[in-house]
């Protein structure tokens, strides 16, 4: 856990632009992010499928998981 | 602590023509189960009232969950969703877990969403959306190492 703590502090607003950019080709489903928040390593429609794949990569203990909201709607509470 | 928000695409549209991001108070949080846990990216929503997550999270847990434990919620522009509640261990990596109420939803478009009840309730936060920062400060915390956990 202390490894992750340093990985988010040491992700400062500024150079986390690129989160957008990887974001960007998925309109739907979830991606699994590498521990540092540098790469996607994973995606799927679901949960599992998008776990089983990263954990091919022998990733999944360390990927953080973001179900996509469309880059084409915006969000807000509890609508859809 | 201070997380940072996290930017993702916008497709811009006649309203935000210039609008290709979106900074959102998305935080990395930890869920865990017995020998298993999950992280996540959740959006931290002071208008929800709850902490609801997708169904997908408690089976990859899984979390036991009772049909009848559920609660609902107006959902706008098509009626409402439910979601199923139990007890899961909750962590942001760094602080101590403690036991979170949360709700289970297989609406297709729930996010994972920290609200009022549990955790507000345990974390006073303040946006920083100018800085690009989220202030939290914990309260009333146990204390359960997050260490326990192994594998996913």
């Amino acid at each position: 856990m202390k490894a992750i703590q340093q990985k988010i502090r040491s992700d400062r607003p500024g150079s986390p632009h690129g989160l957008a950019e990887l974001l960007k080709p998925y309109h739907s489903g979830w991606v699994a992010l590498s521990s540092d928040e540098q790469e996607i390593v994973a995606s799927g429609e679901t949960l599992h499928e998008t776990r089983a794949r990263a954990m091919r990569h022998r990733t999944a203990n360390d990927a953080i998981f973001v179900k996509v909201i469309p880059p084409e709607q915006g969000y807000l509470p509890l609508s859809q | 602590m201070n997380v940072p928000y996290r930017p993702e695409p916008s497709t811009p549209g006649a309203a935000h023509p210039d609008r290709t991001s979106v900074l959102r108070p998305r935080i990395h949080i930890r869920l865990l189960h017995k020998n298993r846990f999950i992280d996540l990216l959740a959006l931290v929503d002071s208008g929800a009232d709850d902490c609801i997550f997708p169904l997908e999270v408690a089976t990859e847990l899984g979390l036991p969950l009772k049909k009848e434990n559920t609660n609902q919620y107006a959902w706008i522009g098509s009626g409402h969703i439910s979601a199923a509640f139990t007890h899961v261990q909750f962590a942001i990596p760094g602080e101590p877990a403690f036991q979170l109420y949360a709700g289970f939803s297989d609406a297709p478009s729930v996010v994972p969403i920290l609200g009022q009840a549990g955790f507000f309730d345990r974390v006073d936060v303040t946006f920083k959306k100018q800085k690009g920062l989220i202030e939290l400060k914990f309260t009333k915390l146990a204390k359960i190492s997050p260490r326990t956990a192994s594998t996913g």
